[in-house]
């Protein structure tokens, strides 16, 4: 058996190089298409990981960075408690009552390890993994101040790899805050301080300078989360929707500590709207 | 013997690390700097054709865990591991090469060192931008001419730098 694999790794090159293509353009489709990614073949790949962590830590101030993680752990905690994050479980009784809030989204505070901007397809890696809560499909913001950066698509122990908002398969559910239009933000590849905002019908009046927030339809991102701001929009020829340019917010070259949103009311929402898709 | 294949090693952990953790940083929006297929450019002409497939498959698997590529390097690296003998034949000097021979600037002179490297990595990065926008359109071109120029001056310059010695 031995001596048949030498043998072709002696004389047969095509053989060799059939095999292994077909090997690597089925990982690169068979990974491109789905959401969740196996994680040994991704940076969260736990040697990996540990080199980018490693890395990162030499490139960070060294004393800065501890301050940094508490004052981040402290603001995760706050802002778990600001009224967005809480369900409002009042029935139009005039007042809020104290004990009609109830928690719906959890913030987990983490550290960008690994980050690129500059390919079609971008991805982020976090120094937090399934250890501290961390679930594939959670959404990603910017800590500090507004902004989204992406969704988590693998897991591992002590990292996870997020699909940044600079991805082919990127959407992300956005309305106008001004007026409460909705459409779908996606990034079309080229400019990483560009996005783009699709499906809102021609009919509809907006206007330069508009701020784009999140939606709060997907379970991925709390309602009111601002986004970017209407830079520019034209029409295209022959179709019905305004094909709208949104200048984001952050920068999403130089982010370094982001917040990993866990909607705990998610398996209800799901279910009851699996209920509408099944009928 | 021995001591060619320590060295082999030794230049793939090398430029495994200065690809995943400073070039890649380093490229600006849309131009990705490349080294690695300097691997599989100057590995020894007397090793078997599957074999520089193979290691062109764990190399391009290596840059792939660090990108989150996901198969497009190693299906890039792959393909040119297999194309190399076809490169080396079309430019081959008109006395040959030597079976032992090392692949490098004082052995094989610049002008020839320069049009092997240029031919390899204009296809290498020319299938690993079709690869990864399945389209080809002007700016995709530009990405990969702006992309070649800067990673063969790199290459060049880490030449002279590091690996000058017979």
């Amino acid at each position: 058996m031995n001596k048949i694999g030498l043998f072709f790794l002696r004389y047969n090159g095509l053989m060799v190089f059939i095999l292994l293509e077909t090997i690597s353009i089925y990982i690169y489709f068979s990974q491109n298409q789905t959401q969740e990614k196996t994680a040994f073949l991704s940076s969260a790949n736990r040697m990996v990981g540990n080199l980018y962590d490693y890395r990162s830590k030499w490139t960070r101030y060294w004393n800065l960075a501890a301050v940094n993680d508490s004052l981040a752990r402290e603001n995760a905690r706050l802002k778990s408690k600001l009224p967005n994050a809480m369900y409002d479980n009042s029935v139009k009784k005039g007042i809020l009552q104290q004990d009609s809030l109830f928690q719906r989204y959890q913030f987990t505070e983490a550290s960008v390890i690994n980050n690129s901007v500059a390919k079609r397809n971008n991805y982020l890696t976090l120094n937090k993994g399934s250890k501290h809560g961390i679930k594939p499909k959670s959404g990603v913001i910017n800590a500090y101040k507004d902004g989204i950066v992406g969704v988590v698509v693998s897991v591992n122990e002590h990292f996870s790899t997020v699909m940044s908002l600079l991805h082919e398969n990127s959407r992300v559910s956005a309305k106008i805050q001004r007026n409460g239009y909705f459409g779908i933000l996606s990034w079309n590849g080229k400019d990483p301080r560009l996005a783009q905002l699709e499906s809102i019908p021609r009919h509809f009046k907006i206007k330069k300078g508009d701020c784009i927030i999140t939606s709060g339809f997907s379970s991925m991102f709390p309602e009111g989360n601002v986004i970017g701001y209407i830079e520019s929009y034209r029409f295209d020829a022959g179709s019905n929707f305004y094909s709208i340019q949104v200048r984001l917010i952050i920068d999403l070259f130089n982010i370094q500590n982001v917040y990993v949103v866990d909607d705990l009311m998610k398996w209800e929402k799901e279910k009851i709207e699996q209920i509408q898709n099944n009928e | 013997m021995n001591n060619k294949y320590i060295y082999i090693l030794f230049h793939f952990i090398i430029l495994i690390l200065i690809q995943g953790l400073v070039l890649q940083y380093v490229g600006y929006e849309n131009i990705n700097l490349f080294i690695y297929p300097l691997f599989i450019l100057l590995l020894p002409f007397d090793l078997p054709h599957g074999i520089i497939v193979l290691l062109g498959f764990i190399t391009g698997i290596s840059i792939d865990i660090f990108y989150d590529g996901y198969g497009i390097h190693s299906s890039t690296t792959v393909l040119m591991a297999f194309a190399r003998p076809l490169i080396l034949s079309i430019i081959e000097p008109r006395n040959g090469y030597e079976g032992n021979q090392k692949i490098s600037i004082p052995a094989l002179g610049l002008r020839w060192f320069s049009s092997y490297l240029a031919i390899f990595l204009f296809f290498h990065i020319f299938f690993y931008f079709t690869l990864e926008d399945l389209s080809l359109s002007w700016f995709s071109l530009a990405r990969i001419l702006v992309s070649f120029i800067f990673s063969f001056f790199i290459i060049l310059l880490y030449q002279y730098l590091f690996n000058s010695r017979k």
